[in-house]
């Protein structure tokens, strides 16, 4: 694989792995160190991803393992690591209260979700993945994800639904 | 759409047969569709992260400075071996060449000397015509 195939099959894919990464490593200039390690190693093996069936399916596994890689280097928390956001600050405080209080809620349904289940929701619906990029990235199949993702969406509609019908 | 139309896409998504296309319609309809929760549609909504405009190019020219300053120290450290390599093999190659024996020696000695045998002989086979303490006077034989 010379430089140009490189920039074109793999190197491209850098924008589609930001919100995985920035997610994970929860700061988005943090992201920017990390896409560019993993892409240096994808370069170290050109020759093999090169030859691999599915070259998008590797560079979203490799981005995945090394921020978790990262997680544990660092000691952090991995659990809670796809529960990163960042906080979108309002120029309102009553609606940043609001906002606060929402999100708050939300992150509680989210933490009582099975971990895959979690993980693949926020990447389909946050991160906006195609099935096939999620299927690459968590090693499932892509019949597996739909199922998981509807009881995930299912459970958090009801949790929501149970949750301000009470308030 | 009208209200059948999102309540199949609800279930679609519902569902995970839903597009991405078709979910992002839900959630920029939530509010006044009432198909997926709004306050769902609006967590969605803010913790959307996206690349930095002009990432891509951005950090292709960090990473192409990164690869050839890689490969620049690959070459000098490739060099500094193999000059190292070489003068060693100089060295070992010098410390292991043969001393010469003393008859080896004796023969290129005589070698050397006989290269100043023909002027001796000359001086040899003129004859003395006067002699004292301050001048002699020579006589060729030819």
């Amino acid at each position: 694989m010379d430089t140009i195939d490189f920039k074109h099959k793999v190197f491209s894919l850098s924008v589609r792995l930001f919100p995985m990464v920035a997610r994970i490593l929860g700061n988005n200039a943090n992201a920017e160190d990390a896409i560019q390690e993993i892409m240096i190693k994808l370069w170290e093996k050109r020759k093999q991803v090169g030859q691999h069936p599915n070259i998008p399916g590797l560079v979203f596994l490799t981005a995945r393992n090394y921020c978790i890689d990262l997680l544990k280097k660092k000691k952090l928390e991995i659990d809670d690591s796809a529960l990163q956001f960042m906080m979108s600050e309002s120029d309102n405080g009553h609606e940043s209260l609001e906002w606060k209080e929402l999100s708050a809620i939300v992150k509680k349904i989210l933490r009582k979700l099975p971990e895959q289940q979690r993980e693949i929701l926020i990447m389909r619906d946050i991160d906006g993945y195609e099935y096939t990029e999620i299927a690459a990235a968590t090693q499932l199949k892509v019949e597996h994800i739909r199922v998981l993702l509807s009881r995930a969406r299912k459970q958090v509609c009801m949790e929501l639904e149970k949750t301000y019908c009470y308030e | 759409m009208n209200e059948k139309g999102i309540e199949k896409l609800t279930k679609e998504y519902e569902a995970g047969a839903s597009t991405l296309n078709e979910e992002q319609f839900l959630f920029d309809n939530a509010e006044n569709s009432h198909s997926i929760s709004e306050v769902w549609s609006t967590f969605v909504k803010r913790n959307r992260i996206e690349a930095p405009e002009g990432f891509n190019d951005k950090l292709w020219n960090s990473f192409q400075r990164r690869t050839v300053r890689k490969h620049r120290f690959k070459i000098s450290v490739i060099s500094v071996a193999a000059s190292i390599i070489l003068i060693i093999a100089l060295s070992i190659g010098n410390f292991g060449q043969k001393e010469l024996s003393y008859k080896e020696k004796e023969a290129l000695l005589n070698e050397a000397l006989d290269m100043f045998a023909e002027p001796e002989q000359e001086i040899a086979q003129e004859r003395i015509l006067y002699e004292d303490e301050t001048i002699i006077i020579y006589a060729s034989l030819e």
